[in-house]
């Protein structure tokens, strides 16, 4: 087994003389790994990167290594998005250097050539370059034409020579010949973007980002495509299993072994064929993404806050009772120290993109990274043993719809025709109504048994001990097509944010009309404000995705919101039997 | 009781980052000797379950040694934290400092 350590000079495998500096950045989107390999008669330089401080010391290195002796440059872009070109189109310390070459697969020079935005991604992480030259168009004919030699002398003139057929492989493929013998071999393997390539010297596989093709927010970028992707996946399979290839090393993130490597490619080929109807990355992707993410957040956090606060509550309330291995229990339940700093993290970044620091791919693509790690630390079987399953539910809910959205898709709504003045009935009831019997704690069979309903009962938070809801369901409403989950989720959102505002009494009417069905929540404002801005559009955003339309109006004195869904196509007339409820 | 509490003036956001300062502050008050400590927070607009955790510990560390803690001018979110978490059970939490002082 052979590791490249990077940030350093190393023997390439496979290759005497040949040696290489690796520099491997963590996976971001800001820049992606650099490579240089120095032959005896030219320097290889593959993907310059992003970043000015990664330039600098990338420059360092081609000049100590050219002091030593001077060679032509050659430039290879695994494909041009600019975290990986970047730095070569703006950086004037690449832009003149002596002798270089810049190798690009046809299409991607194309796009550098009439400075594209779009292709290199320039218009998603709003980033300028001025147009670029390409010296070599790799793959300019057809998968026919493969095979073509192209020699590079000491002096850096190209010559270009038929394929040789006896060497077809299986893979598009075009080798780059030095004076001496050395060969440097490039395959083109779109998916990722239509320019893609990698590129072998001896054991060595730079195979650009296509151990990334199917994550989240890459997957759908302009040029991605998915039939492409297989096709690739499955060629450079057969290239790894037929060559000598024992080290892959990405386009970000560490070196890869071939055997981590197949199984990587593997899991992508599973992964993409999932991804059919994926929306397409672009700026208004990513611009309604970060929006939605920022408000997911923003109430995942509100409910990750009472979550913690909460089991800090009952650990502390037991504790004073002496029930020590209880109290202990509620403080593993979740790594709220963990969680805390996830959420700190994302606020951080939010601030940063509000100062113009970052931009709203890196937010989107944040938020997606921060949900992932809560999903991995929430723990829905052991809260449920003492929290609020309606907490719960919704936290679990919100990570999903993110993750689904971050993924290319839309939410998960299941729209079905529901008898809407029962389920607010239910919610009315079910907001009120303790989760626990008091049975329970005096029947309790053991010491355990004992501790648990206890800490279920204290646990309980009744948020709406001085609120007094009114409501008048109405007599014979149609079915309306609705999430009824959802609808529920919203409504007990709504009914906490107006319970802490300390709206001491809600109103709840239905009507109906050429729009369908109005559930009215009203009450006396005072001069509160019922819902701030952010809760509003967090309640906007949940009542679309329950299948409903959203409306808010307020004064100094009084409020009314509105939620209205259509009615269904059976048009069943229901509720007959639904009588005044009301819960103080 | 003590005439003129300690007026402990926390701001911005308390969460993972900066609860360990708010700690030391509360902690070094009652080492000093405060006995009746107003925390403010009006300047407060975040709360996380971390500084939750640390004014819990600071109100028990008042409570051995016989002292008291009042919670003043609380923002519409921190009051949201407390009053979902439970934690409203266990502060006295005032409307502004002067009913928080004319409290002790």
């Amino acid at each position: 087994m052979v590791f490249l350590k990077g940030g350093e000079w190393e023997e390439v495998p496979g290759l005497d003389g040949v040696t290489i500096y690796s520099y491997i950045r963590k996976v971001d989107i800001a820049s992606s790994n650099s490579y240089i390999i120095s032959f005896c008669d030219a320097i290889v330089f593959i993907d310059p990167g992003g970043l000015p401080e990664q330039a600098a010391t990338l420059l360092r290195e081609i000049e100590l290594q050219r002091a030593r002796k001077d060679r032509p440059v050659l430039i290879f872009l695994t494909h041009v998005h600019l975290d990986h070109c970047l730095s070569l189109l703006t950086d004037p310390g690449f832009r003149n250097l002596p002798r270089q070459i810049l190798f690009v697969q046809d299409s991607g020079a194309n796009s550098l050539e009439c400075g594209d935005r779009k292709a290199t991604i320039a218009d998603l992480v709003e980033l300028d370059y001025e147009k670029t030259d390409v010296d070599v168009h790799l793959f300019c004919g057809d998968e026919t034409e493969s095979g073509i030699i192209i020699d590079v002398t000491p002096d850096g003139e190209i010559e270009f020579s038929a394929p040789d057929r006896d060497c077809r492989k299986n893979i598009p493929s075009e080798t780059i010949r030095l004076e001496n013998g050395d060969e440097i071999e490039v395959y083109h393997t779109p998916g990722h973007s239509p320019d893609s390539i990698c590129i072998r010297v001896g054991e060595v596989l730079f195979c650009g980002d296509l151990v990334f093709a199917t994550a989240p927010g890459i997957a759908g970028l302009t040029g991605w495509d998915r039939k492409e992707l297989d096709t690739t996946i499955q060629r450079v399979l057969s290239l790894l299993s037929e060559e000598k290839i024992t080290v892959c090393l990405p386009g970000h993130g560490r070196p890869m072994d071939t055997a981590s490597t197949v199984s990587a490619l593997l899991a992508i080929q599973k992964e993409a064929q999932g991804l059919d109807g994926i929306h397409e990355v672009n700026p208004e992707w990513a611009r309604k993404t970060a929006l939605f993410g920022r408000s997911l957040m923003s109430e995942v956090d509100r409910l990750f806050t009472i979550i913690a606060g909460r089991l800090v509550y009952v650990s502390h309330v037991l504790e004073e009772l002496e029930e020590r291995g209880e109290a202990a229990r509620m403080e593993d339940l979740i790594d709220s120290g963990l969680v805390d700093e996830l959420l700190s993290d994302f606020n951080r970044f939010s601030s940063d993109l509000q100062a113009g620091n970052k931009r709203e791919i890196h937010l989107a693509l944040k938020a997606g990274q921060i949900a992932a790690k809560l999903k991995r630390l929430f723990r829905k079987d052991l809260l449920a043993t003492v929290l609020d399953l309606s907490l719960l539910r919704r936290i679990e809910r919100h990570l999903e719809d993110y993750n689904v959205t971050f993924r290319g898709f839309c939410p998960l709504a299941r729209i079905e025709c529901t008898d809407i003045a029962i389920s607010m009935g239910e919610i009315v009831a079910n907001v009120v109504r303790p989760p626990y019997h008091d049975e329970d704690i005096i029947l309790a069979p053991d010491e355990e048994s004992f501790a648990r309903a206890l800490a279920l009962r204290i646990a309980w938070v009744n948020l709406f001990e001085k609120m007094k809801f009114e409501y008048s369901p109405g007599l014979s409403l149609p079915l309306v097509l609705m999430d009824n989950e959802r609808f529920e989720d919203t409504v007990i959102f709504i009914l906490e944010k107006l319970s802490v505002a300390g709206v001491p009494s809600i109103n709840i009417s239905s009507r109906v009309d050429k729009d369908g069905v109005t559930m009215s929540l009203e009450g006396v404002a005072g001069g509160r404000v019922p819902l701030d801005r952010q809760a509003e559009l967090f309640a906007r955003n949940s009542t679309d995705l329950s299948g409903g339309g959203f409306s808010l109006r307020s004064s100094e004195d009084e409020f009314c919101i509105e939620l209205t869904y259509p009615v269904g196509e059976t048009g069943s007339m229901n509720n007959a039997d639904a009588g005044k409820v009301s819960e103080k | 009781m003590e005439k003129n509490p300690q007026i402990i003036r926390l701001s911005g956001r308390i969460d993972a980052t900066t609860a360990p300062g708010m700690e030391k502050e509360l902690f070094s008050g009652i080492e000093e000797g405060t006995r009746a400590m107003i925390i403010d927070l009006e300047a407060v607009d975040y709360m996380s379950s971390a500084g939750l955790r640390v004014l819990l510990s600071a109100l028990k560390k008042m409570k051995s040694v016989g002292g008291e803690v009042r919670l003043s001018s609380l923002q519409p979110h921190v009051r949201e934290v407390f009053e979902m978490t439970g934690f409203s059970r266990l502060f006295t939490i005032c409307a502004d400092i002067d009913d928080a002082q004319t409290s002790f």
